[in-house]
């Protein structure tokens, strides 16, 4: 059989996969350094900014720093470690949900006194959104919810599917170790 | 040491031939991987002495055949020193050679039906799913963070390298098994390519069978990625739609599974660096030493080359010639894209990772589990960049011991 057809062919498709493969990671570079001001403005988004704590690494998990002002935190020293999104079933250290918010993350935490039905609820959310979320327990909150992003906070009594929604889709990515696309801390609004 | 006379009849039953084009044929040996290059007149003196004609005999008889008279002893005495045949007229024992990895000498029969066609299209359809798992939900596509999936850095370090290196195994086992389905031999070691470590399986013998039966042991190693990155995908996309209900770390460890077998599937697309496609591409093309032949063309611009380089050169085959002056300009973008990938990637991924492990050694009390961290998260960022520096200095050391 003549195959003759086959080098150009195979050239031209190992090339075009060499290529896209190579250009892939520099499109993303790209795309970070064109991207417009697309941010939402401060007046719509949920919650109430928080003032800045700071954003310094301590060397380990337990080491001293100054306390959080806000219950969860928003900012401030955090954990060198990594908490990807995801839904956890134990509490994430106050250092440790810090560094996922620096990371552009929004958190969902619940309190003992949210009813298993509602914590269901809350994980399907957090598999709608795997990429962004972290949903888990945190018996300090005390009772309901903690929604929170970096320097932004809110305080749900009971489940509210779609003030959550809101949070994360308004909120995550907006801040990613320096604010993205135009957005501000709305620290003065 | 060679003690073979014109009366020799060396074993050369085992022997593959193959004619490339009108006066050349490949003579090899497809357990050992060994094969040479030879005119016409030298697959008539294998073939007379795969008969049982003795040297002599042999070469009578193609001297009676073309009316010119052969060294037939010395065509033998070169299959010998390239590994093919025996040195010996009784066959007695084999030249030392490099042993094959034991899970290529698996006989052919049981691992045939993993390369048929049934196998294959399972193969293609598991890359086609996975392609439209990752449209339908794009966020199961993977990103670097996939590799913490645990906030302990050293356990996610532990488990991420010990899959990362068994699937790694498992993709070049596939590569053995397909080169066994066909009756090659191979062998497993450790190299690298460019700046990057790799683990490879040398398939030498299949250049002695013909094209159509090569592909299918080049592509074996990508074939089972498709269908391990289509285990992993499959129930985190079932996952997050609310088919099926996982625990939340299988979810975490199936993403970093994407991770690993996404990038190694990436990894051999870039065929400038002598990967999978690069082979399939070479054999589709017809060339037979492309990359060097590249290689020593760009390098001549800019260096001397040595009178062994300009021999390569001079000798290249008109096909590798030609495809190469095209090759030139993708093996060319690849070496910018590497040095581009270190300085943007490598370089500041091992820094932040060293700065973290000095801050960690210099701020948590010493010998504490924390420290012990700083110490893992050193020794893996060292290890990075390292290994690469590692391969190049044993393949210095071994080629001055050759040349010695």
């Amino acid at each position: 059989m003549n195959r003759r057809w086959l080098g150009p062919v195979v050239s031209v498709v190992v090339t075009v996969l060499s290529v896209a493969t190579m250009s892939s990671l520099g499109v993303g570079v790209l795309v970070g350094l064109v991207g417009g001001d697309t941010a939402l403005p401060c007046d719509r988004l949920p919650g109430t900014a928080q003032p800045f704590e700071g954003n310094r690494h301590i060397a380990y998990e337990g080491a001293p720093h100054e306390p959080y002002r806000t219950l969860p935190p928003t900012s401030g020293p955090h954990s060198p470690r990594v908490v990807v999104p995801g839904v956890y079933r134990d509490a994430v250290p106050e250092e440790l949900q810090v560094h996922a918010l620096e990371h552009g993350h929004v958190l969902v935490q619940y309190a003992p006194d949210v009813p298993p039905g509602d914590v269901e609820k809350l994980e399907r959310i957090g598999r709608r959104h795997p990429r962004d979320v972290v949903v888990a327990p945190y018996p300090a909150l005390g009772h309901g919810l903690g929604l929170t992003a970096w320097q932004r906070l809110d305080r749900l009594d009971s489940l509210d599917e779609r003030a959550v929604e809101e949070f994360v889709e308004r909120l995550a990515g907006r801040y990613d170790h320096s604010w993205q696309h135009g957005a501000t801390d709305c620290a003065a609004v | 040491m060679t003690v073979l006379g014109l009366d020799s009849r060396p074993a050369v039953a085992h022997l593959v031939v193959r004619q490339e084009e009108d006066d050349e044929y490949v003579v090899g040996d497809l357990a050992s991987g060994n094969f040479v290059v030879v005119p016409e007149v030298g697959a008539r003196l294998v073939a007379l002495l795969a008969a049982g004609r003795s040297i002599a005999e042999a070469a009578d008889e193609v001297e009676r055949e073309t009316g010119e008279p052969v060294d037939a002893l010395d065509f033998v005495e070169v299959l010998v020193e390239a590994g093919i045949i025996r040195p010996q007229s009784d066959g007695g024992p084999p030249p030392a050679q490099a042993r094959p990895w034991s899970v290529s000498r698996i006989p052919a029969r049981l691992v045939r039906p993993l390369f048929g066609r049934v196998a294959w299209t399972v193969y293609v359809g598991a890359l086609v799913a996975t392609l439209v798992m990752f449209v339908a939900e794009p966020s199961l596509l993977p990103t670097y963070e996939d590799t913490f999936i645990f906030p302990d850095v050293v356990l996610s370090l532990l488990i991420t390298n010990v899959t990362v290196a068994l699937l790694t195994v498992v993709h070049e086992a596939w590569h053995a098994f397909a080169g066994a389905a066909v009756g090659v031999r191979s062998q497993l070691r450790l190299e690298r390519r460019g700046i990057f470590p790799v683990l490879e399986t040398d398939l030498t013998g299949l250049w002695a069978l013909p094209p159509e039966r090569r592909y299918g042991p080049f592509l074996a190693g990508m074939a089972i990625d498709g269908i391990l990155l289509f285990a992993a995908v499959a129930p985190r996309f079932a996952w997050s739609r609310g088919w099926l209900e996982l625990p939340p770390e299988m979810v975490r460890f199936l993403a970093m599974v994407v991770f690993s077998q996404a990038v190694k599937l990436a990894f051999q697309t870039l065929a400038y660096l002598r990967t999978d496609m690069y082979l399939v591409m070479a054999t589709a093309t017809g060339c037979r030493n492309l990359h060097e032949v590249t290689r020593l063309s760009l390098k001549k611009w800019v260096r001397r080359l040595t009178p062994a380089e300009r021999a390569v050169l001079r000798d290249a085959h008109a096909r590798d010639l030609r495809v190469s002056r095209w090759y030139r300009l993708l093996y060319l973008a690849g070496v910018i894209w590497m040095v581009w990938f270190a300085i943007h990637f490598l370089l500041p991924g091992a820094k932040v990772t060293l700065g973290w492990a000095a801050g960690v050694l210099t701020g948590a009390p010493f010998g504490s589990a924390y420290w012990w961290e700083g110490i893992a998260l050193a020794a893996f960022a060292s290890l990075n960049v390292l290994l690469p520096v590692g391969v190049i200095v044993r393949n210095r050391y071994r080629a001055g011991r050759l040349a010695t």
